[in-house]
């Protein structure tokens, strides 16, 4: 048994110092303007964009009102500036497909108490029946913490999430690839156009919903509670074609996590009165005409139920 | 549960072996029988019912066989074989010819309402049948004796390493290496995860990063031309070795570090110079099977020549029937069966042809067409096996072979792969056969690589799949069968 551990531990040595000469290869090596890595996977994230941004203007000492997480219909459907107007500060950490594993890690380094009035914890079908992998390789790559990118990765328990750490420790010294043109100070990405075609609107599959997710997502409220910041989950405006019904059984499950913890759960994907073209720029995110009615029904909702503080008069 | 999967690799695997040379040999069948059940329900759970049904059928079927003599000899024997290929054709073949009678009772204007049953294939149903079989076979043979320990039996059946995609054991081989005492043998250890990690770089660098590119291309076939159809047979080709050999790699590997040695079941076929030597090759242990149930007992070659190929063309149309209930399975192994009644019928007048052209006076050249054109052969009947349909399959060859061959495929398919998949894989493929002879004989334990190599070149393999496996747990293709 001891020869046979000491030939492990030689080989896996032996392995690390392969991999990591091949990794520094790929990651120093250029073709066509990208490090031969982003060639090797459609996994891999590059560096820069819209996470990149937000969290580099993140200010660790600035206290704000408002902190929202969540995935695009996060960081798409909450405008820092229309928060501003009704007298709140407000960041949008929200990330592309986002899923609560990924915002666990997001909450832990962020969320300080403190520093944060309140979260507002954006969810909807998709980003409950996602592995998390896709906004693991984005955040991996781009979010400031080095300690929540690691936490996703081994979290991740996908090769491919701890490759993307290694990546990003390699290109630590490189400039963005990348830069969102839609990228609006606070976090947010502005979209103005509307939806000129018709779509395909998928009917919601109870089965998709990953249980883990669902963990994680308690987590994430549970850790709230103990730092004392309040959260409210909220499920922006879907379009009224969408699957309706599917919804009203995804809500259910939310309801059976929020109830339980005390966390207030506002559903405004049904009932409002945005139109399917002119408030949304594709098959669920809202574009800038719809985040205005949204925002302002949004914060109507909290200051009533007394969860940010009332607007200061003229 | 998948081989490439977290819970396997990181749980399963390391608990078992573990708990495994912990345990007195007395109670490890116990601790394999809980463990294999563990694997086999992370799949369907209820299907375990199906599995003990065979068991107890066969395990029976076994003591009965042994302790009866004469008509009731076989009447016991033909029961186990009644009830194995009764579970097989209602599971696997019921929507199948359900739906080929409702086709012919329609044609002929009847009415026919029998439904689809809606049936999902229990993994792995034909590569445990047919285990199971063999042994009441062996036993009605007096070449087994029946195994009188229900728990040992169930192990047979359902040693999870080959449980799901084989290799098809025979009672002589596992049943009787189940009953000796294994001992922890370090050499032994490292060289069967040294097999596992050969096999899951076949799966998940050359297998599964193939199958990207196939499964564009077959699913959307409409849209390519000939040269992108033409590449991704030729990968699924790659595809389905790496894929196929590479889970018999991990189950030999992972059986071998226990102490146990399965069957080979590839020998690198597609170097074969004939069809004949293809099949002595390719899935070994289920030509093999074939071989000894069914082509020798219809009288095999010792017969008459139009017996002969009729038994061939049979034993083929079965092994395609035996890998899928649909058409394209059937002209698969047609085909194959065609291909060796040609090569039989033929055979004088190729000798013919090489004592004239010269060939027979340089042995590598001819060697080189022949395996180059018999690797075309099974080129072509695979385009039967991956398509999902007779009309697929038949417009894809169209296509192939008349063409248009358009360069712009290939940047539409590299287009829609993104990151350059597109390039790494056609650059892993050629790689991978210059390794594959090596590392092949290295697991097979036919060749030693010494010095610093033979850390170096493993330690190789774990980097590559790390860096360039194409992880998501994807299925493995024989696990449908």
């Amino acid at each position: 048994m001891g020869r046979f551990l000491r030939t492990g531990l030689l080989f896996l040595a032996v392995s690390l110092v392969v991999y990591l000469s091949a990794m520094l290869v790929l990651c120093r090596v250029e073709w066509g303007g990208y490090p031969l890595v982003f060639r090797t996977g459609d996994h891999y994230h590059l560096k820069g964009g819209l996470a990149y941004t937000k969290f580099r203007e993140w200010d660790p000492g600035a206290q704000y009102d408002v902190l929202v997480v969540g995935s695009s219909h996060a960081y798409r459907g909450y405008d820092p500036r229309l928060f501003a107007a009704e007298g709140l500060s407000m960041f949008n950490l929200g990330s592309s497909a986002q899923t609560p594993l990924n915002t666990r890690a997001v909450l832990r380094q962020y969320a300080r108490p403190g520093h944060v009035g309140l979260v507002l914890f954006d969810v909807f079908e998709g980003a409950v029946s996602n592995d998390g992998l896709e906004s693991t390789s984005e955040l991996v790559m781009n979010i400031g913490s080095g300690t929540a990118a690691m936490e996703m990765a081994l979290v991740q328990r996908d090769l491919r999430g701890l490759n993307q750490l290694v990546v990003r420790w390699m290109l630590a010294d490189r400039a963005p690839d990348v830069v969102d043109s839609t990228y609006v100070s606070g976090g947010f990405s502005e979209r103005t156009d509307s939806l000129d075609h018709a779509v395909e609107y998928r009917p919601f599959n109870r089965s998709l919903v990953r249980s883990e997710q669902l963990a994680y997502m308690a987590d994430c409220l549970a850790l709230c509670r103990e730092r004392g910041i309040p959260v409210v989950v909220v499920t922006h405006p879907q379009p009224h074609q969408a699957d309706s019904l599917g919804h009203l059984a995804f809500r259910t499950i939310i309801d059976s996590l929020c109830a339980p913890q005390g966390v207030p759960y506002l559903d405004m994907a049904l009932g409002h009165a945005l139109d399917d073209r002119a408030h949304f720029y594709d098959h669920n995110h809202l574009n800038l005409a719809g985040v205005r009615r949204f925002n302002a029904d949004l914060v109507g909702r909290l200051r009533a139920a007394g969860l940010i503080r009332p607007a200061v008069g003229p | 549960m998948l081989f490439n999967s977290f819970t396997f690799c990181c749980i399963f695997f390391p608990l078992v072996t573990a708990l495994y040379f912990v345990l007195p040999h007395r109670y490890r069948w116990a601790l394999l029988l809980v463990a294999s059940c563990w694997f086999y329900m992370a799949f369907v759970p209820v299907y375990i019912l199906i599995l003990a049904f065979t068991i107890l059928v066969d395990y029976a079927a076994g003591i009965l066989i042994e302790d009866s003599s004469g008509a009731r000899r076989k009447a016991w024997l033909t029961a186990s074989i009644v009830a194995n290929v009764g579970v097989l054709a209602f599971f696997k073949y019921f929507n199948f010819l359900n739906q080929n009678i409702g086709l012919a009772v329609r044609a002929l204007g009847l009415p026919y309402e029998v439904p689809d049953l809606g049936i999902l294939l229990p993994i792995g149903l034909s590569f445990h049948t047919f285990q199971s079989l063999s042994y009441t076979i062996e036993v009605y043979r007096g070449h087994q004796r029946a195994e009188r320990r229900p728990g040992l039996f169930a192990l047979y059946v359902m040693f999870y390493p080959q449980l799901v995609a084989g290799p098809i054991e025979r009672p002589e081989n596992l049943l009787r290496q189940l009953n000796v005492p294994m001992h922890w043998d370090t050499d032994r250890v490292v060289h069967g995860l040294k097999q596992m990690l050969w096999g899951f770089f076949k799966k998940l660098v050359i297998a599964d990063r193939c199958g990207v590119i196939v499964d564009q291309v077959y699913g959307d076939h409409g849209t390519y031309g000939g040269l992108a159809m033409a590449l991704a047979t030729y990968l699924f080709a790659v595809q389905i070795y790496c894929d196929f050999s590479g889970y018999g790699d991990i189950a030999l590997g992972a059986a071998r570090v226990m102490g146990f040695d399965l069957m080979v079941n590839f020998r690198r076929p597609y170097a074969s110079t004939s069809i004949s030597e293809f099949w002595s090759r390719w899935h070994i242990s289920l030509s093999s099977w074939f071989r000894d149930y069914l082509y020798i007992p219809l009288g095999g070659n010792r017969v008459v020549r139009w017996r002969w190929f009729a038994n061939l063309m049979v034993v083929f149309l079965v092994s395609g029937l035996w890998h899928g209930a649909n058409w394209t399975y059937v002209v698969w192994g047609a085909l194959h069966g065609i291909y060796l009644v040609l090569a039989i019928a033929l055979a004088g007048a190729l000798a013919r042809f090489n004592a004239i052209t010269g060939l027979d006076r340089a042995p590598a050249l001819r060697r080189g067409a022949s395996v180059l054109i018999t690797f075309h052969l099974v080129l072509l009947a695979w385009v039967f096996f991956r398509a999902a349909t007779m009309h697929q399959a038949t417009d894809m060859l169209q296509t192939i072979l008349r063409g248009p061959w358009r360069l712009d495929d290939l940047r539409a398919l590299a287009g829609e792969l993104k990151n350059g998949q597109l390039g790494v894989t056609l650059l892993a493929v050629p790689l991978f056969f210059l390794l594959d002879p090596v590392f092949d004989a290295v697991v097979k334990g036919e060749r030693t690589l010494r010095g610093p190599w033979a850390q170096v070149s493993f330690a190789a393999l774990l980097a590559a799949i790390v860096l360039f496996g194409h992880f998501g747990s994807t299925s493995f293709i024989y696990f449908q069968f």
